[in-house]
């Protein structure tokens, strides 16, 4: 996972935004809107690795607290 | 042992820039499917959060458990309490912490990536978000026993 989180750090992923990455063996082998799309696709890619996936927000992280 | 994550730059869809906790982490499911995700650790966060889509993927059952209603930035939303398991860390010092996360039924408008909240994770390190040098910082607190080095 090494790798692929470097990747991550290095890598300009605004053209994703919105979706979600794959990044497997230091490149990005899949990215799609659908989290179960993109994992299907990045499982055929890379068979018998865990990639590593990331969402790319498009808007801002939210602040959860529980309701009372 | 202290290890850290360096802040990651994003680019917002409005063009602006930003820098972010945002750190590798395994989610494991009740059935043992599992997950490398980057997510965002939130000390705003009551609770570590996952998307609807998420929970799926990892085997969760949403049909049965507790609903709760949640309040974020972007309002109200159903959510529904589960335990999963994260193994966190960095190089030899690696982690498996036993975390209470909620999942959102709701749709919020657009897709979350995990939050990392404070239950079941913060009180396991001493943190820092260590703006100057951009980056965040974990040591692991001793004697905490959800926590297993691996």
């Amino acid at each position: 996972m090494a790798d692929d989180y470097a990747v991550f750090m290095q890598t300009d992923l605004s053209p994703y935004i919105g979706e979600w990455v794959a990044i497997c063996d230091g490149r990005i082998v899949a990215h799609d809107v659908s989290l179960k799309k993109t994992h299907e696709i990045a499982a055929s890619k890379c068979p018998n690795k865990a990639p590593l996936f990331t969402k790319v927000p498009s808007s801002d992280a939210m602040i959860f607290s529980e309701v009372a | 042992m202290t290890f850290h994550f360096r802040y990651k730059l994003v680019r917002y869809p409005d063009g602006g820039l930003g820098k972010v906790p945002a750190v590798p982490v395994t989610l494991i499911g009740p059935s043992g499917e599992f997950l490398k995700v980057i997510a965002l650790v939130d000390s705003g966060a009551d609770y570590s959060v996952i998307s609807k889509e998420v929970g799926n993927l990892l085997g969760f059952d949403l049909t049965e458990g507790k609903i709760a209603t949640t309040f974020g930035i972007g309002g109200t939303m159903k959510t529904l309490q589960k335990q999963i398991l994260m193994k966190f860390g960095r190089y030899h010092e690696l982690y498996s912490l036993g975390v209470p996360v909620k999942i959102l039924l709701d749709s919020v408008g657009f897709e979350i990536p995990p939050l990392i909240g404070r239950a079941g994770f913060f009180e396991q390190f001493e943190i820092t978000f260590d703006e100057r040098r951009e980056r965040i910082a974990f040591k692991k607190v001793p004697g905490k026993s959800a926590a297993v080095r691996r």
